[in-house]
């Protein structure tokens, strides 16, 4: 259903094709209706078995045939011994040639899933698997899914999931997937901060202590802003730091609204506008096509952002913001003229994208 | 592929062709397709008709014989399948009530029987599994919500956990993933800013950014995609604009440049739409192409309900028991 070309035309070949066609039709009709007789009645032998797995082999999405294969295993699995680990060796084996031959199939990764739930697996034998695909393909989300899913049964710490995080990040700056990752493991691996007490936790606290206590520290959010602007002048079109950068302003903001170290966050906010107006500027000679504006696009945008938080920061040092502000969407509607819609909307403040980081 | 100034033979919407597309499709039940797709028939079904309601032309289709067939894929569990020789699984059991709706005979069902194949579905935690073997993806909580709302059991559910479920696989970038923790993607944000709109919890989800978010999708061709630096697609065309339809902001995408995407993914010779253009079209895309231009307001066409994904007059005959989206101004005030 996706990316197959119009040309050539099916069924416009010679005799020969055609008929090869037709045979293929009649094998694999056969065979669906075979399989699906015999494990509707019950049959879970093991030629049945085989000839189930050959049908997956074609098509993994035929999800009644895994929801036998099932059944099929429940029963051989409470039977215990070499019989229920041959079977579970055989489910893994099938499940992984469906993989990689179909990495984004729904019924395959559920079956798999679900395997592994029935504690007769190897976990680190899918750990391996799933690093295998995302190699393959570092935006699967199915892969991603299920790293997520077995780091937390091996109850991972955070700080192991952000080195691999780091690690795709570092191969590729426009691996939105890692940069989604980071979000979720920022705040896990920083709230381990050893100067929180246990006593502190059990002990009640103001809901503004705890708040705080949620906020990324300071020296992490710089290394993210240093990190983030390596990305920019790697390549200032590819929106994902941009997008992640846009979080991490949400995290400053949570800082803002405890009312405390508003100067650090001012300095932090003036270095941000400072790489704005430098890769505005090393792109000011680029012409006008559709990769420069993309490369204007997100540093214009982003300094929209930080000169509408300096404002709400430190009102009283920045009014004069507001004006460039407005001016800065008017340019963004002829630049980005796609999202017209969306600057004519911010300039009139009914677009609040810059909103606080949830915890 | 950016669409040339001028689209040529694609420059019109060919609706006679799509329609006739789709029947030629549905007629041939000898070629390897057929075959290959057949676990998952109830929802080309339903995906084909609405299209072809949506262009004037369902009557091309032989209505008894459908709704025998979606009726022999109802199972002793309650449950719709793909087709009568596959297991019950909610993605076929809320394609069966649609295609049901199409026709107003949605009563032909055992409503009861449906409703608690639905309920038994949910988790502790207020997710849906999909079936008996517990995949959880935040889609089936769509499902339940929609199954729920077309045959008129809105609290046969536990609504406010399936929202909350729904809001705690919120993102960074205000979009939603399948479960909890998992990427934004666009499909998941159409499902979960459904399933929030059934519940009545849109106040759960950051409207702005989100919107934000899915205006972003917008490439240089004029097509949507569904995650950053992806490949744009025709069917991002309905999964972004019926969020964005939902949520008021239509207007942040550059309907023309979309517009004419979709129309240049046109097959002029053998009709149907495809995922991006010079690609084999299908039904799923042809329909998702026709849905997109409804809802901004293409000429000739009918009108669709982002939260149904049912042709408005359909869902203002079923009076539902949920909000839809005709139920409400498109320019609701921000919650």
């Amino acid at each position: 259903m996706h990316g197959r070309p119009r040309y050539p035309r099916p069924n416009t070949g010679d005799p020969q094709k055609l008929q090869a066609a037709e045979q293929r039709v009649q094998l694999y009709s056969r065979l669906t209706s075979t399989v699906l007789k015999r494990l509707q009645a019950g049959q879970y032998d093991k030629e049945t078995l085989d000839l189930a797995a050959r049908l997956l082999e074609q098509n993994p999405e035929v999800y009644t045939v895994w929801n036998h294969r099932k059944r099929a295993l429940l029963a051989t699995l409470s039977k215990g011994g070499d019989t229920a680990a041959e079977a579970v060796k055989a489910e893994l084996a099938l499940t992984q040639r469906a993989l990689e031959k179909h990495p984004k199939s729904y019924a395959t990764w559920h079956h798999r899933r679900w395997l592994v739930a029935q504690h007769v697996t190897s976990l680190q034998q899918e750990v391996d698997l799933v690093n295998r695909l995302l190699e393959a393909d570092e935006r699967n989300f199915h892969g991603w899914g299920y790293r997520q899913f077995l780091m937390e049964l091996m109850q991972a710490a955070p700080e192991d999931e952000e080195a691999y995080a780091a690690a795709k990040i570092d191969h590729n700056f426009s691996n939105y997937s890692a940069w989604h990752l980071k979000t979720r493991l920022l705040k896990k691996v920083h709230h381990q901060s050893p100067t929180v007490t246990l006593d502190d936790l059990i002990s009640a606290k103001s809901s503004a202590a705890a708040a705080e206590e949620r906020l990324v520290p300071f020296w992490a959010l710089r290394q993210e802003l240093e990190l983030v602007t390596q990305a920019f002048y790697t390549d200032p079109g590819d929106q994902s730091p941009w997008l992640y950068h846009r979080w991490l302003l949400g995290c400053l903001l949570a800082h803002a609204q405890t009312g405390k170290n508003k100067e650090e966050i001012v300095s932090l906010l003036q270095q941000e506008v400072a790489v704005c107006k430098d890769i505005l500027e090393l792109e000011d000679t680029a012409a006008p096509d559709g990769k420069a504006a993309s490369s204007i696009k997100w540093p214009s945008l982003t300094l929209a952002q930080l000169h509408e938080l300096l404002c709400s920061v430190a009102p009283s040092s920045f009014d004069n913001e507001q004006t460039d502000v407005r001016l800065l969407y008017r340019q963004l509607q002829d630049i980005d003229q796609l999202r017209a819609g969306f600057y004519t909307d911010a300039s009139k403040g009914s677009a609040k994208i810059l909103v606080q980081s949830a915890t | 592929m950016v669409p040339p100034e001028d689209l040529g033979p694609r420059a019109e919407l060919l609706t006679a062709k799509h329609a006739a597309f789709i029947k030629k499709f549905a007629e041939n039940t000898s070629n390897f397709e057929y075959f290959a797709t057949e676990h998952f028939r109830m929802s080309g079904v339903y995906w084909g008709l609405t299209a072809l309601y949506l262009v004037g032309h369902l009557d091309d289709m032989d209505e008894d014989a459908i709704v025998n067939w979606v009726l022999e894929s109802q199972h002793a569990d309650g449950g719709f399948g793909g087709s009568p020789r596959h297991d019950s699984h909610l993605l076929y059991t809320l394609s069966a009530l649609q295609v049901m709706a199409l026709y107003q005979k949605l009563h032909l069902i055992d409503a009861d029987k449906v409703i608690a194949y639905v309920a038994s579905m949910q988790q502790p935690d207020g997710s849906f599994s999909g079936d008996e073997w517990g995949e959880i993806d935040t889609r089936f909580t769509y499902i339940a919500l929609l199954c729920c709302a077309l045959l008129q059991r809105p609290d046969a559910i536990d609504r406010q956990k399936a929202a909350a479920y729904i809001a705690s696989c919120r993102n960074f970038d205000g979009g939603f993933g399948a479960r909890p923790g998992m990427e934004s993607h666009a499909g998941q944000v159409f499902t979960c800013v459904g399933a929030l709109a059934l519940a009545d919890s849109l106040h759960l989800l950051d409207r702005d950014l989100l919107c934000w978010w899915l205006c972003e999708r917008q490439t240089d061709t004029g097509g949507l995609n569904g995650r950053p630096e992806k490949r744009e697609d025709v069917c991002y065309s309905w999964w972004c604009l019926s969020a964005l339809s939902i949520l008021g902001r239509l207007h942040w995408i550059d309907q023309d440049a979309l517009t004419r995407y979709i129309l240049f993914c046109q097959d002029e010779e053998e009709g149907g739409i495809s995922d991006q253009p010079e690609d084999m079209a299908d039904v799923f895309h042809t329909f998702f192409g026709i849905a997109g231009l409804s809802l901004m307001g293409f000429p000739g066409l009918e009108s669709i309900d982002p939260i149904f994904a049912l042709p408005t007059k359909i869902v203002q005959q079923l009076k539902p028991a949920a909000p839809s989206a005709s139920s409400q101004s498109s320019e609701a005030p921000d919650v």
